[in-house]
């Protein structure tokens, strides 16, 4: 328990801080099945307008400050220095401060549901006029911004020590062309934390000076600022997910990542393009360079297509298996697919201006965040959950997991297009009878009530799963390709007794394909010291 | 590519280019090629520091490392600065001065945990005679 709470090795800190976003997701997810309560049918019955802007402003800053964006951190501090092969992450009273200060920022957002006037309720943009004192009174708006902004700066901290992990750890032999896909993923997110997140802590300084009283702040200035944030904040929580499925498609299917140095040189350009293409937020505003920011956000499209083509390719002939893991990589290859094709409308100035603040606007960003990165991380789980635990997931279980998800993210999301398309708006908290969108509300409402049970699904599977043995060996799918499947199921501490010689990206591959066994045997190293 | 500061700078220089091309060719404002020229300076100085930083002190294979298990000195600096902040915003001296309390024992237990890393760190190279 102490180890737990205080522990400095990388995998604590990376586990703790996944527990801490589960628990945090479980409450925005209580959050969003009030709304699609309230939103089932014509009429306020569960809350009253302003608790419906708590309720979504609650939830959505929840998903990303405290949820996502930690989780996919975590799986990069757990992932990286074990397919690196390095004994310890850089810098781990960083990391150790960053994850309790997410956990401390969380706690401090929602303790403005104590507060006389609620907490934060200026959506999670926190728009400014909205969020200035007049339009939102009250300390729990100030909790917010406080508890935003500390989250943020736990999470610039995890990532500036992977940055480094990344960049000054790796294993002997291990050049930078050498890395797995997964780390060469976690290393683009973090460049994205490193330097478009202290924008977000500017801004909300900004923000909390002008409610104070200062008057400094300028809208448009404050959007820029948020959004040079908040565009690269959706692609921190894209890319690990995205190394997490190719990881498992190469490891699922036998064979090495297919066209790895082309993956590696669009996802560069894929981080440098996404960092450019913040405004696309602002294409209403008129005070940005349409043209510009849509060539940016267009242009995306060529090397998200390299990277698909690539994770595709390397399913391609091999000899893959239909397990739960794999499920959810088909599940995220296909759903996130609609997220991106429908972002090819909004990046399109003309399109945005229509579909501006409509539920396609909300359609699309679920489609990216919940069934696709969501699904990329079940494929992680999945697939790297014997690793964590050195216990297998039920397959069955999985199975139906998957169906529940897949059922109940697309019977909630799906018909938000047609809803956008029909003109309800984002941000109500009622609609009128005549609207004639009371039916695809309600198989919204439905499709969220598959969510939860799929969710709740998951815990039971992961609480049967304790109960188990320890089975797994340390190579728990026989195929793995990095050196993390060269160590046992749970690592130790010091991560490996043995390091296998780093020849290419795939070197358990290699050595399988010569006859050799994963790791050499282990040298004894002296104690309270390892090398 | 044996250092990781090839595609820092790369990387670098490609926001550079795009801050360039707004600012030359689509009018971008000065608050979003500062935003843009930054994030690209940024990366190029630290792909600069890390080919310096390997220059000037390799890794060796062997070396022994000391592994930190537990860090409450971290946690208290934490909660101290957490505490320090959100009185000195929201709540007043009813947490701002508890908090600053906070900080001073969490920066006292930081010291002591490094000095007791570095003489640890010493005595393992002493034993494995690196």
């Amino acid at each position: 328990m102490i180890t737990a709470l205080l522990g400095t090795d990388h995998k604590v800190v990376a586990i703790r801080t996944a527990v801490i976003a589960a628990l945090f997701f479980a409450g925005a997810g209580v959050l969003a099945l009030l709304m699609r309560t309230e939103l089932a049918q014509p009429g306020l019955q569960v809350t009253s307008r302003a608790g419906y802007d708590e309720l979504f402003t609650m939830h959505g800053s929840t998903m990303i400050f405290l949820v996502v964006i930690p989780v996919a951190l975590a799986a990069c501090l757990y992932l990286v220095p074990l397919q690196l092969g390095t004994v310890r992450a850089c810098g781990p009273r960083c990391a150790f401060a960053g994850s309790w200060l997410i956990a401390i920022g969380g706690l401090v957002m929602w303790a403005g549901w104590l507060t006389r006037e609620g907490p934060g309720q200026a959506g999670w943009y926190a728009y400014d006029p909205l969020a200035r004192t007049p339009a939102s009174p009250g300390p729990g708006m100030d909790l917010w911004i406080c508890g935003a902004t500390l989250a943020t700066v736990g999470s610039i901290l995890i990532a500036a020590c992977v940055l480094a992990t990344l960049l000054r750890r790796r294993a002997p032999g291990m050049t930078m062309l050498r890395m797995p896909v997964f780390s060469w993923t976690a290393l683009v997110s973090c460049l994205l934390v490193v330097f478009s997140f202290p924008s977000l802590v500017v801004a909300f300084g900004l923000l909390l000076a002008e409610r104070q009283g200062a008057h400094i702040l300028d809208p448009i200035a404050y959007q820029n600022l948020f959004w040079f944030y908040g565009h690269p904040a959706v692609y921190v929580m894209f890319f690990p997910f995205v190394g997490l499925v190719a990881e498992a498609a190469s490891v699922l299917s036998g064979r090495r990542f297919f066209g790895y140095r082309a993956f590696v040189l669009a996802l560069l350009a894929f981080t440098a393009l996404s960092m450019s293409a913040w405004a696309h937020h602002m294409f209403t505003t008129g005070a940005v360079p349409n043209q510009l920011f849509a060539l940016t956000s267009t242009a995306l499209l060529v090397p998200a297509g390299i990277e698909y083509l690539d994770t595709i390719a390397t399913l391609w002939q091999g000899a893959v298996r239909f397990n739960t893991a794999m499920l959810f990589v088909f599940g995220f290859l296909l759903q996130f697919l609609i997220g991106g094709l429908s972002g090819i409308f909004v990046a399109s100035p003309v399109l945005d201006y229509q579909a501006q603040d409509s539920y396609i606007v909300v359609a699309h960003f679920h489609y990216t965040l919940f069934a696709g990165s969501m699904f990329g991380l079940f494929a992680g789980l999945y697939l790297y959950w014997p690793k964590l635990t050195g216990r297998y997931l039920s397959e069955r279980l999985g199975r139906l997991h998957f169906a529940l998800l897949t059922i109940g993210a697309n019977l909630t999301f799906l018909p938000m297009f047609a809803l956008g398309n029909d003109g309800m708006a984002r941000r109500l908290a009622d609609y009128p009878r005549s609207s004639g969108w009371e039916g695809l509300n309600l198989a919204a409402s439905i499709g969220s009530g598959f969510i939860a049970l799929g969710t709740l699904l998951f815990l039971v599977s992961v609480a049967l799963s304790f109960l188990r043995e320890r089975t797994a060996p340390a190579d728990a799918w026989g195929s793995g390709m990095s050196l993390e499947w060269a160590t046992s199921s749970p690592p130790p501490p010091h991560n490996f007794d043995a390091l296998a010689p780093v020849t290419s990206y795939a070197p358990l591959y290699d050595r399988r394909h010569r006859g050799e066994p994963p790791a050499p045997a282990a040298t004894p190293q002296p104690d309270g010291a390892r090398a | 590519m044996t250092s990781g500061a090839l595609p820092l700078v790369g990387w670098g220089l490609a926001l550079l280019a795009i801050a360039l091309l707004g600012a030359t060719v689509f009018d971008l404002g000065t608050l979003s090629t500062l935003l843009l020229a930054g994030g690209g300076a940024g990366s190029i100085g630290v792909g600069i520091a890390q080919a310096i930083a390997k220059r000037r002190r390799p890794r060796r294979a062997g070396e022994p490392e000391m592994l930190l298990r537990s860090s409450v000195a971290t946690l208290v600096l934490t909660a101290g600065l957490t505490l320090a902040f959100v009185g000195a915003v929201v709540v007043g001296p009813a947490l701002l001065w508890p908090g600053i309390g906070f900080v001073v024992v969490g920066a006292g237990g930081l010291a002591r945990e490094l000095r007791a890393t570095r003489r640890g760190l010493a005595d393992a190279r002493e034993r494995s005679g690196a």
